[in-house]
């Protein structure tokens, strides 16, 4: 599906039906927002606020950072101040309070992903809601997500599919042939199995079996997800490095993502605590942010080492298309208040412009 | 070269040697991944349609198309051109044209997109008015709301209209969906 994107609301002028209907609808996003609140609140979870500001996030070499600086020289070197990071996940700082003790916590906190395209699903300023459980895995967490879902209206009931029965179905090709035993992919049998299953799709001599993962995944598998109703794509290959552990005697991860409208709204790792693990994870994804051209930036030393992370499994979900799904909305300016950096000069000329989706 | 994240609707690329027209473009970003553009592209030499998913970051050769204007004359198995300022005439085929064959008219003019001195396509308005030639009458009595009939235009295009539409009636059809807009009163 194309989407053109609409201008963002621009308030002043003589909009009153569009503004009120704008109005309308944040109304409803802050009655969604109480309502997870109070579900989690009811459950004992811990609600928390962390800082937004950071200067060692964790690396992901394909999210691109805003990056900040505070004035004056530091007090303890005279030296300029290290970068602070808006960080893309209240992710860094729920850990360190889960292996602190915290018990079952969650945050819905602002979000900032430099590098986004602007579009109906992305904006660079955006709401996530955090959850972590404790003592719980991937499958406990599809269980609360689903009460969560059932809290705001949303219809079940919902599919739950694994990647590997994903890719049979809609693509032909079998993933786990493509994996070796010991988790890592394997590029000349993912080339091998896209000849044999006659997709036609392009691949290149730099493809790293990542890439043609995500290009068959995203060309032939993503779109064909039923949008009627919500989805639990399970079980995602081990190969595609985060921090979701392993599960044991297996090559997939105890990951899965859910999709809303054939959207994709949240992901859930069931965590790894490996201390070694979380720091291989980082090296790898450092290398990768040097390699794309990211900024570098300081990594939290000795991340989860003592304490170390109890056994525990997470969701990050975007609350605006959660708001969206509730809403039947399909542009993400429908549901914010406003874009953050739209210039408001060119924005009200494109008023009548109001894309609406195509084909 | 132009990078992955710039493709857009409409613009011609150059794909495994052949050019393609983006006819749908969307950009993904997996919470945990890298930025893909995903596109329905469509041969311009043959009209196959492919779907790709292309990497943000990747780059992506724009083919180099230059347009011309010429008149539609009639169409047999290919359909006959001729070039306004030269005269020259020259065929484009029916594989090419797709749908699009169906709403062109005789003695119009339209703009023919070039790629290495062969047309690879043609621009039509997204709206067009056209005339009935061919239309079943109603069925008596056939009252429910919305009920459609099938009728040809002087195109030679079938269409779904409301059953009040009569041959010599003119309508407006949208190309891109070929579907029916609404009658035209002259």
């Amino acid at each position: 599906m194309v989407f053109s994107v609409p201008p963002p609301i621009v308030y002043g002028g003589e909009m009153d039906a569009l503004h009120s209907d704008h109005i309308h609808r944040l109304r409803r996003r802050a009655e969604v927002v109480r309502r997870i609140r109070a579900f989690f609140d009811r459950r004992d979870y811990l609600a928390v606020e962390t800082p937004r500001l950071c200067p060692t996030p964790i690396p992901e070499s394909h999210i691109e950072l805003f990056e900040t600086r505070r004035r004056g020289p530091d007090p303890e070197t005279g030296a300029q101040r290290r970068p602070l990071w808006l960080l893309p996940s209240p992710e860094v700082y729920l850990k360190q309070l889960l292996a602190a003790g915290s018990g079952s916590l969650y945050e819905i906190a602002r979000s900032f992903r430099n590098g986004e395209v602007d579009g109906p699903h992305h904006a660079v300023e955006f709401t996530m809601l955090e959850y972590y459980t404790v003592d719980a895995d991937g499958d406990d967490s599809i269980a609360i997500t689903e009460d969560l879902l059932a809290e705001l209206g949303i219809p079940g009931p919902a599919t739950r599919i694994s990647m590997a029965d994903a890719w049979l179905r809609w693509c032909g090709i079998d993933l786990e042939a493509t994996l070796n035993a010991d988790g890592t992919g394997d590029r000349s049998r993912m080339i091998a199995e896209i000849t044999r299953a006659g997709l036609g799709t392009h691949t290149g001599e730099g493809d790293t079996w990542e890439d043609l993962f995500q290009r068959v995944f995203l060309t032939w598998v993503e779109p064909e997800l039923p949008a009627d109703r919500p989805v639990y794509l399970t079980r995602y290959p081990a190969a595609v490095p985060t921090l979701a552990r392993r599960l044991p005697g297996t090559v997939w991860a105890d990951r899965w993502e859910l999709y809303l409208g054939g959207v994709e709204v949240a992901n859930c790792f069931g965590e790894e605590t490996d201390p070694d693990r979380i720091a291989a994870f980082f090296h790898r994804e450092v290398a990768g942010k040097t390699e794309v051209g990211h900024r570098v930036h300081d990594v939290p030393p000795d991340y989860l080492r003592r304490p170390r992370l109890p056994r525990c499994s997470g969701v990050a979900m975007g609350v605006d298309r959660l708001v969206m799904a509730v809403l039947g909305s399909r542009d993400i300016d429908e549901v914010i208040a406003f874009r953050p950096d739209f210039r408001y000069d060119t924005a009200s000329k494109t008023d009548d412009t109001k894309g609406t989706p195509e084909s | 070269m132009i990078k992955g994240g710039a493709i857009e609707k409409g613009m011609y690329i150059l794909f495994k040697g052949d050019p393609y027209l983006v006819a749908e473009r969307e950009f993904v970003n997996p919470g945990k991944g890298a930025a893909f553009t995903r596109c329905k592209l469509k041969n311009a030499k043959n009209g196959s349609v492919l779907k790709e998913t292309i990497k943000t970051s990747d780059n992506v050769e724009e083919a180099n198309v230059y347009d011309r204007d010429a008149q539609y004359l009639y169409s047999d198995e290919a359909f006959h051109f001729m070039d306004v300022e030269t005269y020259d005439q020259f065929e484009i085929s029916a594989a090419v044209l797709s749908d699009k064959g169906g709403y062109l008219m005789e003695g119009e003019q339209y703009r023919v997109i070039m790629w290495e001195a062969e047309p690879i396509d043609v621009i039509i308005p997204m709206k067009i008015v056209v005339e009935v030639t061919d239309a079943p009458d109603a069925v008596k009595g056939d009252t429910v709301t919305g009920a459609s009939k099938t009728v040809v235009v002087e195109t030679g295009v079938s269409v779904q209209v409301p059953i009040f539409i009569k041959a010599g009636d003119k309508i407006r059809i949208n190309t891109e969906s070929g579907e029916y807009v609404e009658r035209v009163n002259e």
